[in-house]
């Protein structure tokens, strides 16, 4: 049974206003936590006080120009890539859809480290001045590229192959790494520096200039997903049938389909290829609070801040002054918890 | 209020299925589509629903051609229940019968609507089940609550409405088989259109107004229940020995075994 099934089905609030309330709440308390540990630590009414006020003392330098826009930067890439795992799972009404899974994530990365070797290679001059706007937008385009790809090959007539969406996303996932490889061959050791990253991802380049087009280029689509819930619940039912309720099924695989290239290609282009967040926070959710999309693709955007930032608070203060990716802390939890999944499938346990 | 099909042709796969279908559909009726298999009783139903559109010709609903209504319009217009559906998430009954509520119901009223579909479709104690741990024949009856969650979320609103039922009775025993059809008898009675595709001729005698026998992607016979469920009509179309017999107002058709005939 889970805590879902155990809440009245009909207390004063609703269950959705309660579960993501209690997300919002966590999610601003796992902000003021990771403001608060580093390097320099500053206790959290410091860090509320620095927040609130516009005193330029140490503390409110290093939360202002350092942890910041470091933890903004995480709870937006998190979002992206909760919100976005929750809606690939609706719209191949599978629970094990990922977008490191199903390659696009890595799509995403080949697209960006290409326009890094290949246009830093071919016009410097242009890169320099354009790598803002072309690494991002190669990002997108090679995220689209496997999102379609994915779904031409996953999906006949309206049904879902997952064995095929699986295989597909690990051949997708194996070119796009031959890919990221052969970049890599062909890159500068300053460009390698660059890459490295990539491979791994790290919230580590987070800065202010850059968050206000990431903030849009993530909340818009998240939120469009978000609000998208109840026509998602019926997309489960299959595509004939949510036709039958009224939905426009192009018209929502096509959002979905845009929404996850561009949340998940601003993700990757500025943090890397980041495994597992997309698969485990939407399954945590619908633990939490059952498998209505109303809850669960909002929930997950939430749950995803959290488990980004916490992972980032582990990946820079437990090796201290080192920076540990922080694809090697998401894998070490998200690995296990990846592997006690099937079991539990197999067991029948959920 | 009616439907109408104009030289309606589809095909599927590149094989062609219903050949210049022409056909009236009124409200009010239930209109039972029987015939052999493969003889293009689903697709029929399918286009009617707008799953499948035409290769050629046009259906219009109340004088519109029902490709150019918008998704919304149509859920309102018409209600489909086919035999069953996947699904891999576990969602309550009383969720999925939920999804069936249309869109222009305000929050508030929703659980109401839901609490009357399960009463109405005998599925009250089945509310709070999982749909993942259903059988066939339960998820079929979950179809069933939520198809008329979507129609009595049109009661009062002054629009066509039609109900399509695929082989609603497949995975039913015989107390099921007859709560659904009587239920759609009534909404006949209401007023609704009820398009029906049944195996069973008997239930189809029993319960239609209006009999369409079709054959090959075209229509054999179209008729009463007594015009259509003849021996000589069945023997052809079938191409099976068969026996009609007749009981007061009702007919019973059964095939004979054996060679001897």
């Amino acid at each position: 049974m889970s805590i879902a099934e155990a809440l009245p089905a009909r207390v004063g609030i609703s269950k959705r206003s309660l579960v993501l309330g209690t997300l919002f709440a966590v999610m601003v308390l796992a902000g003021l936590v990771a403001l608060s540990f580093g390097a320099y630590p500053v206790n959290i009414v410091r860090v509320l006080h620095s927040l609130l006020t516009d005193d330029v003392d140490r503390a409110g330098l290093v939360i202002a120009q350092v942890r910041l826009p470091r933890v903004v930067f995480g709870l937006l890439v998190g979002a992206a890539l909760g919100g976005s795992g929750a809606a690939l799972q609706v719209m191949f009404r599978n629970p094990l859809a990922d977008p490191s899974l199903i390659g696009i994530s890595s799509g995403a990365a080949l697209g960006a480290v290409s326009a890094i070797v290949v246009g830093g290679t071919l016009a410097p001059g242009f890169m320099a001045w354009a790598s803002y706007y072309a690494i991002p937008a190669m990002a997108f385009a090679g995220a689209a590229g496997a999102t379609l790809l994915i779904v031409a090959i996953g999906q006949a007539n309206g049904r879902v192959d997952v064995a095929m969406m699986l295989l597909a996303g690990i051949a997708i996932n194996a070119i796009a790494q031959s890919g990221v490889g052969a970049m890599m061959f062909l890159a500068d050791d300053q460009q390698l520096r660059t890459l490295t990253f990539w491979t791994l991802g790290s919230l580590a380049i987070a800065g202010w200039d850059a968050l206000p087009a990431i903030a849009v280029a993530i909340l818009v689509p998240v939120g469009l997903l978000a609000v998208n819930g109840r026509s998602l619940n019926r997309l489960l039912l299959g595509d004939i049938e949510a036709a039958h309720l009224g939905v426009d099924v192009r018209r929502l695989k096509r959002l979905v389909v845009l929404s996850v290239a561009l949340s998940v290609g601003t993700a990757v282009s500025f943090a890397g290829a980041i495994g597992f967040v997309g698969l485990v926070v939407p399954h945590l959710v619908r633990l939490l609070a059952g498998p209505d999309n109303r809850i669960v693709v909002p929930g997950s955007i939430l749950g995803g801040a959290i488990v980004m930032v916490m992972a980032d608070l582990v990946a820079r203060t437990a090796a201290m002054p080192e920076d540990i990716p922080i694809g090697l802390v998401l894998g070490a939890i998200g690995g296990p918890f990846f592997l006690w999944l099937l079991v539990a499938r197999k067991w029948r346990v959920l | 209020m009616t439907i109408s099909l104009n030289q309606v042709c589809v095909s599927l796969a590149g094989r062609q299925v219903l050949h210049g279908m022409d056909l009236t559909i009124l409200p009010g009726q239930v209109t039972a589509l029987v015939g052999p298999n493969g003889a293009g009783k689903s697709t029929l139903l399918g286009a009617l629903a707008g799953d499948v559109p035409p290769n050629r010709g046009q259906i219009f609903f109340n004088g519109r051609e029902f490709n150019t209504i918008a998704p919304k319009e149509r859920a309102l217009m018409r209600t489909v229940m086919r035999q069953s559906f996947d699904m891999s998430f576990a969602f309550l009954v009383r969720d999925v019968v939920e999804m069936g509520v249309l869109d222009h119901v305000a929050e508030r009223h929703k659980p109401a609507l839901v609490d009357r579909a399960l009463r109405e479709t005998d599925m009250t104690a089945f509310g709070d089940r999982q749909v993942t741990r259903l059988s066939g024949g339960e998820r079929q009856r979950v179809s069933f609550a939520r198809a008329v969650a979507q129609i009595r979320s049109s009661d009062h609103m002054d629009c066509a409405r039609y109900l399509f039922l695929d082989e609603p009775t497949a995975s039913l025993d015989m107390a099921y088989q007859a709560l659904i059809l009587n239920q759609a008898r009534a909404f006949a009675d209401q007023g609704l259109g009820v398009v029906v595709v049944l195996h069973d001729l008997n239930l189809a005698s029993a319960i239609a107004d209006r009999v369409l026998l079709l054959g090959d992607g075209r229509l054999v016979i179209d008729g009463r229940p007594a015009d259509v469920v003849r021996e000589d009509i069945l023997e052809r179309t079938f191409a099976a020995p068969v026996s009609v017999f007749e009981n007061g107002s009702a007919r019973h058709v059964a095939v004979r075994l054996g060679n001897g005939g």
